[in-house]
């Protein structure tokens, strides 16, 4: 079959414009911003903004748990505690004297904390957690379990935010 | 053709603005983007997140210390005058300043350090001791004043008890020291200060053990007392000694004020360096902030020494004695700033604490060789190349494993630029002039 030269040409001329705009449209996504400006300071960064707090039901379904951290977003390497709330899947009645622990692992790294953290009762179904310490950023997993007229634990993910400026 | 020449920019573009953190920058002087004469490279062009850790790197990010008042003023110049006098030693020739020298910007420029005897640890520099939580190579101390006195009672360092010390600085400071500290009821003639006695420590004789629990629990603690308040005027002057503006610190404040070219402050090579340190060389997974130290302990599974017992476990062991030391937070005989939580709730039975040692400040270490808490480095080069090929295995413990090998294409010598350039100006460390140094 002949192929018609001036079509060949005229194909070839598009397709090379297409695919030059596609590159240019590329780089610019991929250019990030650069940052040298008149009187830049810190960039807010992500510690300043509040945290989600964590939250689930218990893997037999007994309790919800839902923990608050103070600071809420701490810095790898800050010391800092847990507020955790446990209520009755049922009735959502908060749950008094019950036995809580809460500890945080690095499953991928296959290590806990350097610190032992204590806990107290606040009362009303709340609970303390003081002295805990991520060391490293990337990917926490809280284990809480409690202990009270019925048992009922969970596991929970957090992903620890590199160091930023302070 | 046209499209290939548009290719050609738009190549350079694209590569021009996703730079990888170790491309070479000398193969793009010719690809001048814009009409500066400058190699595109000495450019701050920092995407957002990497300008946001190499401003938390430096000085603009350490809080400001508050300015000292008129009686912290006479406090730390009396921790200055102790801090030179060779007169608090058993053979009247060991200062602090004898393993601190100003000119080695207070370390002493050996591997491992010598007092009265030689040591197993090399001495780390003085400036930013401030900042820290635990002192010392294993953390065994969590006061700057608490550390500062230990080496008065190790044998092998200044050789005496705090009895000999507190009598000592009765002798020779007595009424600057009672004018700063009032409460003060012990003289340098006082009986209780007659035998050399302290508390059963690692080095203590039984003699002194001995002569130490026939003193009172009344004269116990005035001694103790007086000597914790030494130790609080050893660390006021130590605290105040101050960073100065390294050149990474200029390019940093001269990139904020809009100069993309980062003043010069940083060669070339030294903006590699900077690259890599906190991209592919991950330098900055512990050696972060304004210290450039997280502060951690990390077992670096570095070679033996020779000379150095290999079974040290640093941290492991230095968690439990901070446990456990006199001086430790909450029961210290003088108040602390702040809490206790750091000790409280450490807990030395981390697995990861055996054969760590403490991440050393990388401010001004370019003056502080050798390096690593046994010396085990005589030049950054070593360092560099040791994380390059992370050989061996740890003795003790295992190798901490965000330890990653630095990558082939990052240069020692670009590395050693930018750790060269965190050297400030020595600070003005009083007492050189009068003290002769």
């Amino acid at each position: 079959m002949r192929f018609r030269r001036r079509h060949f040409r005229h194909y070839v001329t598009r397709l090379h414009h297409g695919a030059g705009a596609a590159l240019l449209v590329l780089s610019l996504g991929r250019c990030q911003k650069s940052v040298a400006k008149q009187g830049e300071g810190p960039s807010p960064t992500a510690a300043s903004e509040p945290a989600p707090s964590l939250s689930g039901r218990g893997a037999s379904g007994t309790y919800d748990f839902t923990l608050r951290l103070d600071p809420a977003a701490p810095r790898v390497g800050q010391l800092f505690s847990v507020n955790t709330r446990v209520t009755r899947v049922d009735t959502g009645e908060r749950v008094v004297g019950a036995a809580l622990r809460l500890d945080a692992t690095m499953p991928e790294h296959g290590h806990g904390m350097m610190t032992a953290p204590e806990h107290r009762e606040l009362g009303n179904g709340e609970y303390r957690s003081d002295g805990f310490k991520f060391h490293m950023p990337g990917r926490w997993v809280f284990e809480i379990s409690a202990v009270g007229p019925e048992a009922d634990h969970l596991e929970l993910s957090f992903q620890q935010p590199p160091v930023s400026p302070h | 053709m046209c499209y290939v020449l548009g290719y050609f920019l738009i190549a350079i573009f694209i590569v021009g603005c996703s730079r990888a953190g170790t491309a070479d920058c000398s193969s793009f002087e010719l690809a001048q983007v814009g009409s500066s004469s400058t190699s595109y490279c000495s450019e701050a062009t920092w995407t957002e997140s990497d300008w946001d850790v190499v401003q938390s790197l430096s000085l603009a990010a350490l809080a400001a210390a508050p300015p000292p008042s008129v009686s912290d003023e006479k406090v730390r110049a009396l921790g200055r005058d102790l801090f030179f006098d060779a007169r608090l030693s058993k053979t009247g020739t060991v200062s602090c300043a004898t393993c601190h020298r100003p000119e080695f910007y207070l370390s002493d420029g050996r591997a491992r350090s010598s007092g009265l005897k030689r040591l197993q640890r090399n001495a780390p520099t003085l400036l930013g001791a401030g900042h820290l939580s635990f002192y010392g190579w294993d953390g065994r101390k969590d006061s700057l004043w608490a550390q500062a006195l230990a080496p008065f009672e190790a044998v092998g360092e200044h050789g005496l008890t705090r009895i000999d010390v507190v009598r000592l600085v009765l002798t020779h400071y007595g009424d600057r020291f009672r004018e700063i500290y009032p409460a003060t009821e012990l003289t340098a003639s006082d009986v209780s200060l007659r035998i050399p006695a302290r508390p059963v420590s690692e080095d203590s004789t039984p003699a002194q053990h001995e002569a130490w629990s026939k003193l009172s629990a009344a004269q116990q603690v005035e001694i103790t007392r007086t000597f914790a308040r030494i130790g609080n005027a050893l660390a006021q002057f130590i605290r105040r000694l101050p960073f100065t503006e390294a050149p990474f610190d200029a390019y940093v404040k001269a990139v904020r004020a809009g100069d993309p070219t980062g003043g010069g402050h940083l060669s070339e090579s030294a903006v590699r360096g900077l690259r890599a340190f906190i991209g592919a060389g991950r330098c900055v997974t512990c050696h972060n902030g304004p210290l450039l130290s997280d502060g951690q302990f990390h077992n670096l599974g570095l070679p033996p020494v020779v000379g150095v017992s290999d079974s040290d476990s640093g941290r492991r062991e230095g968690a439990r004695l901070v446990k456990k030391d006199e001086f430790r937070c909450d029961v210290a005989p003088i108040t602390y700033d702040g809490d206790c939580g750091e000790l409280r709730y450490l807990d030395p039975e981390f697995p990861a604490f055996v054969g760590a040692f403490k991440t050393p400040t990388l401010r001004n270490v370019e003056k502080t060789a050798p390096y690593m808490h046994a010396g085990h480095f005589d030049t950054l080069q070593g360092v560099v190349e040791f994380y390059r090929t992370l050989s061996g295995t740890a003795r003790t413990g295992s190798r901490d494993p965000l330890l990653t090998r630095l990558p082939r294409d990052v240069r020692t010598s670009d590395m050693v630029e930018f750790l060269r350039s965190l050297t400030g100006p020595l600070p003005p460390v009083d007492g050189v002039a009068s003290h002769g140094l």
